[in-house]
This record gives C-alpha cells, sequence and structure tokens, in this order.
C-alpha cells in the first residue's frame, strides 16, 4: 500500500493486496454541477468503480457496465458512513477507483484504497474503512479469496468495517451458506479488515509519520 | 480496540482514540462521540495542559476553509441597498503569507455598516457588481460570511467602468475611465491597479 501517488489528485493512494492491483484518487470538496444536485447541508459522494480492459483474463470492454454500476454504488455507501460530509455544504467530493489487475476482491481492495486516498486528502473522517472478503470453497470457509476460488467455491462475502467499533459499512454475499458458516465467516472476514487496517496504518505513517 | 494513552508528538490516523471529554476539551482535527474523543485526521497530536485541549495537527493537505481575520479576494455579484453579495475566490489566512484558491464556492456579504468607517448613503457609489473586492472576514459562521471592508487596506482592487466595461484606473480618489473618460466613485483599496494581494 502506498499513499499520495497521484501529483495532480487532492488525495490517493495505490493497493496491491495478492494479483489485485487497484488505484483511487480522490477529489474534493469542490463545487458541484449541475447546481441543482448540490446539498444545502451537506457535500454529495461520488463514486465511479472502474475496471481497465486489461485487468482480467479476457479483455473487459471498456465503460460502465452493470456490475461496475452496482459495485460504485455500494462502494459509495461503504465509505459515506466514515466521511463528515456536513462539513462541506454544497459541495462534492469524488472518489474514483481504478482496477489495473484483478484476481477476485476487487471492489474490497478498491474500498480499503479509496479510504486511504480519503485520508491522504486531508478530508475529515470518523474512522479508516477496511474491507476484505471471505468465502466457502470446497465445504471451507477461508479469507480473501482467488479467481479460481471465487469461480468454484459456494460462497463469496465481502466485508467493510470501520474498525474503531466494528461498525460494518459493506456486506454481500453470493452464493450460500449455513448460519453457522455466515457466522463463522463473519468473524473470520472482520479478523482480515483488521489486518488490512494495520496495513493502511502503516501506509499513512510511512508516508506522513516521519520528521518533527 | 485497545485504548491506551496518547502522548504528543504522535501519529495518528482518523478513528484513533485520543481521550474522553472528562479529561480534554476536543480541538481542531478531533471529534467527540459517546464521551470519547478522537482524531478525524492524519497528523500529529498536540496536547495544551494549560487549557487541557487536545487537538490534532494535520500532516496532509486539508481542504481550505476560511476563519475569522483571514482576508479574502471576490468578485462582487450583486449591490443591494443595505448589503452587497462576494463570490470569494481566494483566501490569504491569518498569520500567513501565500494566497490559496478556494476550490469550493463560498458566498460573503458586506453589511453598509462595514463597508468604511464614514456614512455611506449610497452603496452603488462604493461597489458595482463585477468588481473585484479585498475584504477581512469578520465573521465566518453566517451564511453569507460576515465581510469587512473597513481599514484603507481593504476595498476595491479592481473596478470596471460601468458605461463600457474597461478598466478603471486609479486617479487621486476617485476612479477614472481611459475609453470613455467617465469618473466613477468606489472605495478604494490601497492595493487598488498593483494586482497584489
Amino acid at each position: 500500500m502506498e499513499v499520495g501517488i497521484l501529483k495532480r489528485a487532492d488525495g490517493s493512494a495505490y493497493v496491491e493486496i495478492g494479483d489485485n492491483k487497484v488505484i483511487a484518487a480522490v477529489y474534493g470538496p469542490r463545487e458541484l454541477h449541475p447546481r441543482h444536485l448540490q446539498r444545502p447541508d451537506r457535500a454529495v459522494v461520488n463514486c465511479r468503480y472502474n475496471m481497465a480492459p486489461f485487468s482480467v483474463e479476457e479483455r473487459k470492454r471498456s465503460g460502465p457496465d452493470r456490475r461496475s454500476i452496482e459495485i460504485s454504488k455500494v462502494t459509495r455507501l461503504a465509505l459515506e458512513p466514515a466521511i463528515f460530509t456536513e462539513y462541506f455544504p454544497r459541495t462534492s467530493i469524488d472518489i474514483f477507483i481504478e482496477i489495473l489487475q484483478a484476481d477476485a476482491g476487487t471492489r474490497t481492495t478498491g474500498i480499503t484504497a479509496a479510504s486511504l486516498a480519503l485520508a491522504d486528502a486531508g478530508i475529515p473522517m470518523r474512522d479508516l474503512v477496511s474491507a476484505c472478503a471471505v468465502g466457502k470453497v470446497a465445504g471451507r470457509i477461508v479469507l480473501d479469496l482467488t479467481k479460481v476460488e471465487d469461480n468454484f467455491g459456494e460462497a463469496d462475502m465481502p466485508i467493510a468495517i470501520m474498525p474503531r467499533d466494528n461498525r460494518i459499512t459493506l456486506l454481500q454475499m453470493d452464493g450460500t451458506m449455513t448460519e453457522e458458516e455466515f457466522k463463522e465467516a463473519l468473524k473470520l472476514g472482520m479478523e482480515g479488515c483488521r489486518k488490512i487496517y494495520k496495513e493502511q496504518r502503516r501506509a499513512l505513517k510511512e508516508k506522513y509519520g516521519q520528521g518533527d | 480496540m485497545k485504548k491506551k494513552d496518547v502522548v504528543s508528538g504522535e501519529f495518528v490516523v482518523p478513528g484513533d482514540f485520543l481521550g474522553v471529554i472528562e479529561e480534554f476539551i476536543p480541538g481542531e482535527g478531533t471529534y467527540e462521540e459517546g464521551g470519547e474523543i478522537f482524531s478525524k485526521v492524519a497528523g500529529i497530536v498536540l496536547i495544551d495542559m494549560q487549557n487541557k485541549k487536545i487537538s490534532v495537527y494535520p500532516k496532509v493537505r486539508t481542504p481550505i476553509t476560511i476563519s475569522n481575520g483571514d482576508d479574502v479576494i471576490g468578485r462582487v455579484e450583486d449591490v443591494r441597498n443595505q448589503a452587497i453579495l462576494v463570490r470569494i475566490d481566494l483566501v490569504k489566512k491569518e498569520g500567513r503569507e501565500k494566497t490559496e484558491l478556494l476550490g469550493i464556492p463560498i458566498l460573503g456579504g458586506i453589511h453598509i455598516s462595514q463597508v468604511s468607517d464614514k456614512y455611506i448613503n449610497d452603496l452603488s457609489a462604493e461597489f458595482q457588481p463585477g468588481d473585484i473586492v479585498k475584504a477581512k472576514v469578520i465573521n465566518s459562521r453566517r451564511n453569507p460570511v460576515q465581510l469587512s471592508t473597513v481599514g484603507e487596506k481593504y476595498g476595491v482592487i479592481k473596478a470596471y467602468c460601468t458605461n463600457c466595461r474597461s478598466t478603471l484606473v486609479k486617479r487621486g480618489i476617485r476612479l477614472y475611465c481611459r475609453n470613455c473618460g467617465s469618473e466613477e466613485n468606489r472605495k478604494i483599496s490601497l492595493d487598488y491597479g498593483k494586482g497584489v494581494f
């Protein structure tokens, strides 16, 4: 993980988890146009998740599709509770997430990167947001699935939390799990998120912790 | 999460526990939730034992905000009977040399009583829409932000002719248009026409 990699963005981060490579950039708070979308009491958070055509094995057609539109929305909802949007009325905070290389779990990697980029932009936040995925493969609960595990496993469940008080901001599931399995997966996922959180802290400290 | 005491100079990230409200007053860069104080930016902890205040000095570049005492530059949007409206574009924080561009649109208002220390009968003799004004923030918590141009430092720093819109030049205490020859009155700043902040 690395923070502040883009010069022109207000905040940015690069995150590599396994074979997932993600860049996130944050712009704002800045003036929002068209004006009728502005909220008089708070900032609007915009989020764009995008996969590069070369990020997957078979070339992906560029541009937003049903999947990336949904992921953009859930990413926004995962990050919004952490941001003090009420400090910046009539503005927008724009988050861009670019997937350079994908190996399952890109939405969680994207959330992790975006949260770092927000901190880098100096936007006041309640907490960082850490995310990771759990799943069930061949009857066992495993953390952070790879592409093969995701495709041939029984379930995949991305989780995002605010580690300070373990508040869950994202919880999705694809596939089937029993109630016990779900509980176990959730516990494992939270643990994974806390590991990610440690790395996020380290990345921020590396960039800004030095000197006076 | 384990809660340990922080010391001055420690590096914290958003969400880090700093203390409880019984021991500190939450200062800048912090927020309070359920009686506990947390950091909301990545930066260095500052503990002021005298005032029992804990704050976080941001190490990251933070979004620019305006506070009381700052100097601002903006364009006059509207001139009314009692006040004028200014759209603020540039901020010079109090005690700092650098001017910063505001990314966020902020409206400021100058009330007729805050224009100058003299009595003003007619605001349109002091400002015209389109003028560039330098002013001081007197209340940043109101909306629009309350500004003042009292003092010879503050006032119009660039004005346009109301007849032909060409730039006016200073001639004595009034402004003169080289293009059409008309003369106009303004609340002029010392920096008029110098192009400096």
